[in-house]
Formats: C-alpha cells, structure tokens, sequence
C-alpha cells in the first residue's frame, strides 16, 4: 500500500509540475469576447446552442495538443517553426496579421474591464488605466513562474460561473434533452451565433501562446503525456465554463424574453431573475477574464514577433535587455487600452472586428500547423495519426466555410 | 572583391552554355571547415527535374546584377547530378532563419541574410547577418528602405557575424562534428556563455550543456539566473545533471536543487553519488536565505594539538576540494569550534608550534538559521572573507564565503528575490 501511495503521488507531482500552459491557455480563451459570446447566445436561443459545445470541445482539444506536442517534440515555438520552414515573408505577413488581431483582442479584452466595473460603479476612466497598470507591471516585474502561479489561481474564478448557473436553477432535463436531440435552425442569426462561438472559442493566438509556454516550461519528451493530460483538461474545462454561462443565461433571460447585446448587459440583466449575487458573481467573473487575458495577449504576441525576428525575449529580462519585446508589449496594452477611454468608443464593432481577424488567421495557422506537424523530418515518430489529421483538416475547413460565411454575412 | 547576398543568389535562373533556360537556383551547399567555407554544390530546380544538385564547377559566371541569370559551362544536356556528402551543409535549408551564436559579441542572432565573395571563380561564405538591414534584403526592400534612410538622414547599420566567430544553434548542423562545432562556445568564459544560453530556450540549452564538458557545464550553470539554472538542469538527462551537480560546489547544487520540483529534486539526489548527495541534502535542509541555506560544507578544520607543520602537510593532502584555506578552523573531537587562524599566520609560524598556541580562540561565527542581512553585517564589520557557521551545541558545520553573500546583495538580485517571496 505504501509503495502504491509513493507511486501515486510521484505522478500527482509529475502532473503538477508539467501542468500550466493548457489550463491558462484554455482559461485566457474564455475572455471577454467568449462570456459575450455564450451569454448572448443563452439568453437569444436558450439552450439551443449547446449541442455545439461537445464537438468544439473536441476540436479544441485536438488542437491544443498538436500545438503542445509541437512544443514538447521540438523545443521550439510555433513563430519560431514557421520562420525556420517557410521563411521570412510569410512569417511577417503572420506576424503582422497576429498583431493586428490581438491589438484588436486586446482592445475587446480592456472593454470587458470597463464593462465589469462599471456594474459596480467605478468609472471607465479610472479602471482601464489602472487594469493597464498593473498588466504592464506584472510583467515587467515579476518572474515567468510566479506569473504563472498567479495566472493558475485567477483560473479558479471560473468557478462563480457555474455558482452562478446554479443560482439561476436551470431545468437539467430539459438542458439534456436539447444536448443530445438539439432543435437546429438555419435561421440567420442562429447560424452567426454559431460561428462567433467557434471563432471565440478556437483562437489563433493561442496556438502561439501555447507551444511557447510549453517550450519555456522545458517539458521534456518523457513528460508528454503529462502534458497532454494538461491540454485535455484545459479544453474540457473551457467547455464547461462555456457551458455554465450559456446555462445561467438561458435559464433566466431567454425565458422572459431579454434581448442582451454585451456581457455586461447579461450581469445587469441576471439581478430580477437569479438574484444580485449571480449578477455580481456573473461580472466579478467578466472582470477576471478580461484582466488575465489583457495581460496574456500582449504577451504571447510580443513572445511569437521576437522569437520569429530573432530578438531578445523574456519576461525574465529588464527592458533595455530586451528592446524589441517590450516595446511591442507596452504598445499592444496602450492600443488597446486607449480606444477604451474614448467617450464614444465604438466596443461592439471592436469586438466584430477582433472576431473577423481571429476568423481570418485561424485556418491559416490550422493549415501551417498541419504541414508542420505532418513532417517527419521535424516530428519525427510524432507526426498525427490519421485521426487527429481528419479533426484538425475537418476544423480548417469548417473555420474558412464559417469565416467566408461570418465576411458574407457582415457584407450583405 | 565585391560581396554577393544569398537572397539575391536564390531564386535566380540559371542559363546553360547554348543560352538556354537551366532551371532555377534553389540552395548551396557548402563545406563548412574554415574561416571562409566554399561553396562546393548548387541545388537546382527544374527544368525537367523536380530538383537536382549540380557540382559548383559547372559555373561559368555570377553575374553581379541581380536580374542577370547565373550562366554555367555545359549544356544542360551534358550536366551530370551529384549527390551531397554528409558533412556538407546547405545554407538555405540549414542556416538562413535559422539561429546562431555570435561568440564574439556573445549574442544570439536570427540568420536573415548570408555574405559570399568569389575568390578565384569561388564562392565563399563570409558570414551570417542579421539585423535590419539583412531583414529588408531578405524581404527584397533594401533598396527602397536605402533611399527612405537617406532622405531621413538616417543610416541603415549592418549586422554582419563573420563565419569565423560563428556557432550554429541548430542540433542536425553539429550532428557530424558536434564536438568540433561547439568548440568555439566552449572556449567563452562561463559567464559568457551562461549569457548566451540566457537568450536560449530550455531545449537549446540542453543540446548545448550535453555537449560541453562536466567541469564547463558546472560552472556555466553557476554561473546563470537562478531561473535558468532550474530550467537547464531539470531538461538534462538525469544522469548528466547528477553528475554535472556533483562537480558543483554543494552549496551551489543546493541552491538549484531548491528551485525544482520537488519529484524532479529528489530524482537527482538519487542519481548522484551518496557521499556528494548527502552534503547536499544536509545543505537543502536550511532556509534559502540563511547562513545555513548559503555555507558550503567543504572547509578545512584540525584539531587543536596539530603542530604547524603537519597542519600544512594536510592542507597539501586533503584541502584541495575546499572552498577557501585563508581562513582555517581548529575543533575538538566533537567538531566544536575552538579558534581561528589564517594562512598568513600558519605559513609565518614556527613549524613546531602547536595549532592551539597559534589560534585566536575568539572567534565570530553565525548560528545556521542567522538571516542573511545579519551576516553580512558580522563579514563586513570584522572585514573576514569567509564566517565559520555553527550549530547549537557550537559544533562547526560549515563555512560562508564573502562571495556567497555578495551574489545575493546586490541590489538588482535583491528586488527579484523580494518579487519571488512575495508570491
């Protein structure tokens, strides 16, 4: 019994130190953009739209384990690959579209913070500096470990999004019924729902960002299934706060008929039906959210240009040492902060715009990803089986049919 | 003779001796020994094969204008393919956007462009630039972003590392003579290569420390950010990092064997020797920030009846792993404490004199769990280079040298740390 529980444990602590970069990438995903997302999906079609979640969830998972193993097999970032196998030009014209889209995430993610105040009454004009503020000083400060740490613990808010699902009281039945045996539609603003919540969910910033946590963290080949393990559960769990929030919406909105256009209208509008926590909880969480992803985006961008350019990286460093990464961070947190304090700052089509540009980009690095993952002459004996080729192909080409269908739509 | 860009030798058409189209120049290959390795192949594509590797003799002449097509001296029906031998590399493939170390700057730099010159009708690599201007070459801008700088009044700087101080990162690049290749890092101090490899990730510096020898290893380690020490070690072969710690200073292994995981601590602990395990484990058992976290356990200590002589004889013998010999103790049969004496003195002394005649019985020790602000007050007070540490009963267990504290008091170190207790 003793040596069972030795050996237990040494896994438990195997998982433990390789666990990190999937559950915060998974955690960063469900930011501000993703609460609006699922909360005016709940609250427009109830329950209507939860059969998606299961599949997302698998190509998600997919997703972030060929971006880890990536990671685990070469010891390379993903800017870092595209650079070495298909070279400059088109490494820039990557960089500059991620950068482009993350400004505009980033931008979206300092609206949220905005947005969660203001339910509690601090004005925009003292929240958004501050929350810039502090981002920038997290990481200019700190040590990548203890800024991991922090970001671990701010996974845990999450939580309140399924207290705050509970305190709405769902009817579970009718939630299962509508999973397995969904009421499809192909009415049009069903579909757009549909592809902003697979757009928000599946984000190419995160490839980036994940394969450079993994290679930062050092996970050796031997530890890969531990790391795995890690980007299976992020996927899993960003499912279920998806789920959760989509849950708490259309158990108390879409029965009364409340049309909401922002998450912040979701906090405010969840007081009369499930009670003031919930609606403090619900924008607690949507505060969160946008301060943790806000601090990483700026920062896997500025990772992804330096390592694809060859300069100075790390959160390790002072800024003199490295020039190049800290001036594309602080400038990424004050494009997107500034917009935020203008008085009539157009949020919505910010966020329209941040989702268009991450629904552009994503096949794109699906496709990079693939050829990089297929090659053995980089992978070796861990190219994709024939399975993970089929759900990552299937996901291209569903991102570009729903992307042309997503510029269609915004156009007609 | 003027330079030629591999940017601009790519991608170019080449003509055969008839005038006719030959294909298209992809890659060269070169023989990477020297200060300028020659390019030995090209790597062609077209026109009826996919891609075929041509002997560098075929040329008949680059011409310097990049729109002119490469001319060769044969008809294309004439040529005959070749085949690479393993130890030529191909700069496309292999060096450009690749990353290199410059070991005379010490820095680590992304390959946008390569410098050639023809030398009596050869090619010969130069060097790797990186930098601005590399980049706009590459990207095929450089003219234009010429004539931008000069009506800015600015000046495009280049960032050219000749081939000679050049190390190649990439692990398939060194897999012929790796031990050769990497010479040119190992000769850095280690201080400059823990630098280096600070602008490495985790995998690279791995590849890298497996390659340098035990003792280089060791102290490059020591000499890194603590951060990166942690992180370098934890991505060695367990093997190889038990017994690059066991070259270190105990103290020193301590230290980073604290910074790990706990199941990734213990594995290396059973890794390493017993002896050099155990004064480690004894070391790791004191908070980081005390005497007891920062002592080593290599001093030189003699009991009091010991005569000068003999007392030298044993420094000769046996003193040779330990950390410092200014400064040595004299304890009783328990390792009690019972005075000091220094070199100066033991050298100067009558080779008869017994060590308690010589010794200063009051001695100034800290206490194992004295904070580290405290001792080094008591070493910059009594202006000592190293402090005995004891235990409770006043039993000697360990030494602290002027160097140990000096690391961490610095500022700049101080600040980190203060971050890192904070959370």
């Amino acid at each position: 019994m003793p040596r069972r529980w030795k050996r237990v444990r040494r896994r438990a602590l195997l998982f433990l130190a390789v666990m990190g970069p999937g559950i915060i990438t998974a955690s960063v995903d469900q930011d501000a953009g993703g609460i609006t997302t699922y909360s005016v999906a709940g609250a427009e079609y109830g329950y209507g739209l939860l059969w998606s979640l299961p599949l997302i969830v698998v190509a998600l998972a997919v997703i972030q384990e060929m971006g880890t193993r990536m990671g685990v097999v070469t010891g390379r970032g993903l800017a870092d690959m595209i650079r070495e196998r298909f070279g400059l030009r088109l490494t820039l014209l990557c960089m500059a579209v991620l950068v482009l889209a993350n400004i505009a995430n980033t931008a979206s993610e300092f609206a949220g913070v905005a947005a969660s105040l203001e339910i509690f009454g601090v004005s925009r004009l003292w929240s958004v500096p501050l929350a810039a503020f502090l981002v920038f000083g997290l990481v200019v400060q700190g040590t990548y470990r203890a800024i991991e740490r922090i970001f671990l613990v701010a996974s845990a808010v999450y939580v309140v999004y399924a207290v705050s699902a509970l305190l709405a009281q769902p009817s579970w039945p009718v939630i299962l019924q509508q999973m397995l045996r969904p009421t499809l539609s192909l009415h049009g603003g069903y579909v757009t729902t549909l592809i902003t919540i697979v757009g928000t969910t599946i984000a190419p910033w995160m490839q980036f960002y994940l394969q450079s946590s993994i290679v930062d963290k050092g996970v050796r080949l031997r530890d890969l299934r531990w790391a795995r393990l890690d980007a299976y559960l992020g996927s899993f769990a960003a499912g279920l706060i998806a789920f959760f929030i989509i849950v708490a919406c259309g158990a108390t909105l879409h029965p009364h008929g409340v049309r909401i256009e922002s998450a912040k209208d979701a906090a405010l509008a969840l007081q009369p039906f499930a009670g003031r926590h919930a609606s403090a909880l619900f924008a607690f969480g949507l505060l969160n959210a946008s301060v943790f992803s806000a601090a990483i985006l700026p920062l896997s961008t500025a990772y992804a240009v330096c390592e694809a350019l060859g300069w100075q990286t790390g959160v390790d460093r002072r800024p003199h040492e490295a020039p190049g990464f800290f001036s594309i961070y602080t400038l990424m947190i004050l494009v997107g902060a500034v917009p935020i304090l203008l008085p009539r700052a157009p949020l919505v089509a910010i966020m329209f715009w941040s989702q268009t540009l991450n629904g552009l980009l994503l096949p794109f690095v699906l496709l990079v990803m693939l050829k990089l993952i297929n090659d053995p002459e980089i992978m070796g004996r861990y190219v994709n089986s024939v399975a993970f080729n089929l759900v990552a192909w299937g996901t291209a080409a569903i991102m570009v049919a729903l992307s042309v269908l997503l510029v269609l739509t915004s156009l007609v | 003779m003027p330079s030629v860009f591999f940017t601009q030798l790519r991608h170019r058409s080449l003509v055969d001796a008839e005038g006719k189209p030959a294909g298209r120049l992809e890659d060269l290959a070169v023989l990477p020994l020297g200060m300028k390795p020659p390019v030995t192949k090209l790597i062609v594509s077209g026109p009826e094969r996919e891609e075929w590797i041509l002997p560098w003799d075929v040329v008949a002449e680059v011409p310097a204008e990049v729109e002119q097509p490469i001319r060769l001296r044969a008809a294309v029906a004439g040529l005959s393919p070749v085949a690479l031998r393993p130890d030529e590399m191909r700069l496309g493939k292999n060096v450009l956007d690749k990353k290199v170390v410059d070991t005379a700057r010490k820095k680590v730099v992304r390959v946008n462009d390569i410098e050639l010159t023809e030398e009596g009708g050869r090619l010969q690599v130069v060097g790797v630039e990186g930098g601005a201007r590399g980049l706009l070459r590459n990207l095929k801008f450089e003219r234009l972003a010429e004539r931008v700088a000069q009506l800015l009044g600015l000046e495009l700087p280049r960032e050219v590392v000749s081939w000679e101080v050049l190390e190649p990162i990439e692990p398939e690049l060194t897999r012929v003579k790796r031990q050769a290749v990497y010479g040119k890092l190992a000769k850095l101090h280690p201080a400059d290569i823990a630098d280096i490899m600070e602008e490495l990730n985790p995998s690279e510096r791995a590849t890298i420390l497996a390659v340098l020898d035990e003792e280089t290893a060791a102290e490059t380690i020591t000499e890194a950010e603590p951060e990166v020490q942690a992180s370098m070690v934890q991505m060695m072969e367990p093997e190889k990092a038990a017994d690059i710690l066991e070259e270190m200073e105990p103290d020193e292994a301590a230290d980073i064997l604290s910074d790990l995981p706990e199941a990734k601590a213990e594995e290396l602990l059973e890794t390493m020797q017993p002896a050099e395990a155990q004064e480690v484990e004894e070391l790791l058992e004191h908070e980081e920030d005390t005497a007891g976290g920062l002592m080593t356990t290599e001093h030189v200590a003699f009991p009091p009846s010991l005569t000068v002589a003999e007392a030298i004889q044993r420094i000769r013998d046996e003193a040779k792993d330990a950390e410092t010999i200014y400064y040595m103790y004299v304890t009783d049969p328990q390792e009690r404490l019972l005075g000091v004496f220094s070199l100066r003195e033991l050298i100067l002394a009558d080779p008869g004199q017994r060590l308690e005649q010589l010794m200063h019985p009051d001695v100034v020790s800290v206490r194992a769990e004295t904070g580290l602000r405290e001792v080094a007050e008591q070493l910059t007070k009594y202006n000592l280079l190293a402090l005995p540490v004891v235990g409770g009963g006043g039993e000697l267990v360990g030494i602290l040298t002027v160097d140990d504290v000096l690391n961490l008091i610095l500022p700049m170190i101080w600040k980190k740390r203060a971050v890192k207790k904070f959370i």
